[in-house]
């Protein structure tokens, strides 16, 4: 397993996490959730976006309604249900321990 | 000039040409593929048509109605490939594999093939999966159903059970690949046992009743009864007669195998160990045949039951393979080593037999 594939899969497993994040801040259709994310090391494409979406709605994390826009046809505008506000909670305090035992153990 | 095809996108008309569409259809067949028992498959897919046709879109203008090869190209590469999560493995790095084996045609599989069947579509089925002519696949089984006195057909008859019928276009597409998996043979199989069972008790029902009226019907003969004096008195000798030949075919077998030679005789040039042990096999069959015929002939004639003589033959033939059994396991360490040497022989056999239909 090269470099690269372990930061692969450390990314993989963070973006739910993120899409946590971003969905948390206002609710937001699945281009503003790849724009967002684009511009960092999470760059996502919707291959990718839609089916984790949609096993997050079935977890019961996130929720969308359709909202008509300006241009073009209703989108599907996701937002946090309760469930995922709590994980979301828990996960930004897992990962602030982890930090913490990752600076603690060693160099 | 080019050919333009309209398509419609999650409700939305645009219009490829023919380049463009096989492009976009093959990705979308292979995320319809990825997505194969997710219960949102549905959803998931229209919304990535959805996301389709705002990309398609962008690339449109009063005077640009139609959606270019390349431009699909584009769009499919910023879609990306399905990666469909699950909850077992989101988080570990399967994905890649997984997304490999979505983009890969649909694995080969085993079916019966009803069209051209001349029983139930098995030989069919095999010759498409192994892409060979099916009346080779079939004298392969008439011969093995001959020379092993039925236990090729009852093979076919497994094999009838076990191999689903190729029902959908689909399914006769993909007629020859891959092992069917284990939990849908097993499924498959107490149906069909169910089944089975189920015309089994008619038929034994309606032979009962069969039976009972013969019993009570006044003048119905029983069967004739209709001794050859000489046969009888033989059938002893036929049974012991048939069992020493037996016995030399299974200590030249042995011989052959370990030694590579049949009792000290080598093999012609070029066939190998296994080819001799066939035709070894073989060569008993045809020896025993006429024997075997006289011997069911004379039970036959004996009531029409298997009556004294198929239980003495029986008595003979399980003190005689008792007898063999006991002295070959202790006197002779070459019937261990031949049945060490087995599993390889079978191994090859196998494997040449693949090899000739693989080619």
């Amino acid at each position: 397993m090269s470099l690269d594939d372990k930061f692969t899969a450390i990314r993989k497993g963070l973006l739910e996490f993120l899409i946590l994040k971003i969905v948390a801040v206002h609710e937001v259709y699945v281009a503003d959730i790849l724009e967002r994310l684009s511009e960092t090391e999470f760059a996502t494409q919707e291959g990718t976006l839609y089916p984790l979406l949609s096993k997050m709605r079935r977890d019961g994390l996130v929720d969308y309604k359709w909202q008509e826009s300006d241009a073009g046809p209703p989108r599907k505008y996701y937002q946090l249900t309760a469930k995922g506000k709590s994980q979301l909670a828990d996960l930004n305090d897992y990962w602030k321990q982890l930090n913490a035992t990752i600076a603690q153990l060693g160099r | 000039m080019q050919k333009v095809i309209n398509i419609n996108l999650n409700g939305n008309a645009y219009q490829l040409d023919e380049r463009g569409y096989d492009v976009l259809r093959e990705y979308l067949a292979g995320a319809e593929r990825a997505l194969e028992g997710n219960p949102d498959r549905q959803e998931i897919i229209a919304d990535l048509e959805q996301a389709i046709a705002d990309k398609c879109r962008k690339f449109l203008s009063p005077h640009k109605s139609v959606v270019e090869a390349s431009e699909i190209e584009q769009i499919v590469r910023e879609m990306g490939p399905i990666d469909a999560p699950s909850a077992e493995n989101a988080a570990d790095g399967t994905a890649g594999a997984k997304q490999a084996a979505s983009t890969a045609p649909p694995p080969k599989r085993l079916y019966r093939i009803p069209e051209g069947a001349m029983i139930a579509g098995v030989c069919t089925g095999i010759a498409a999966y192994l892409s060979v002519d099916v009346s080779i696949v079939r004298i392969i089984f008439a011969l093995s159903a001959f020379f092993t006195k039925g236990a090729g057909f009852i093979v076919y008859i497994v094999m009838m059970f076990f191999i689903p019928e190729a029902k959908t276009s689909e399914e006769r597409a993909s007629a020859g690949g891959a092992p069917f998996n284990a939990k849908e043979v097993i499924d498959r199989a107490k149906l069909q046992y169910a089944e089975g069972t189920k015309q089994w008790r008619r038929h034994w029902r309606q032979q009962q009743r069969q039976w009972r009226r013969q019993r009570w019907a006044p003048g119905v003969a029983p069967l004739a009864y209709n001794p050859v004096p000489w046969v009888s008195p033989l059938v002893p000798v036929f049974a012991l007669a048939h069992f020493a030949l037996f016995l030399a075919m299974a200590a030249m077998i042995v011989s052959l195998v370990n030694t590579g030679a049949i009792l000290g005789w080598p093999l012609p040039e070029g066939i190998p160990v296994w080819g001799g042990v066939l035709m070894l096999f073989v060569g008993y069959q045809v020896v025993v045949s006429p024997m075997r015929a006289v011997q069911h002939w004379s039970s036959q004639l004996q009531s029409g039951q298997p009556g004294p003589y198929a239980f003495w033959n029986a008595v003979i033939w399980m003190m005689g393979m008792a007898f063999v059994v006991w002295i070959a396991s202790n006197h002779m360490p070459e019937i261990r080593e031949f049945i060490q040497r087995l599993p390889p022989l079978i191994r090859d056999f196998t494997a040449a037999v693949r090899t000739f239909f693989a080619r």
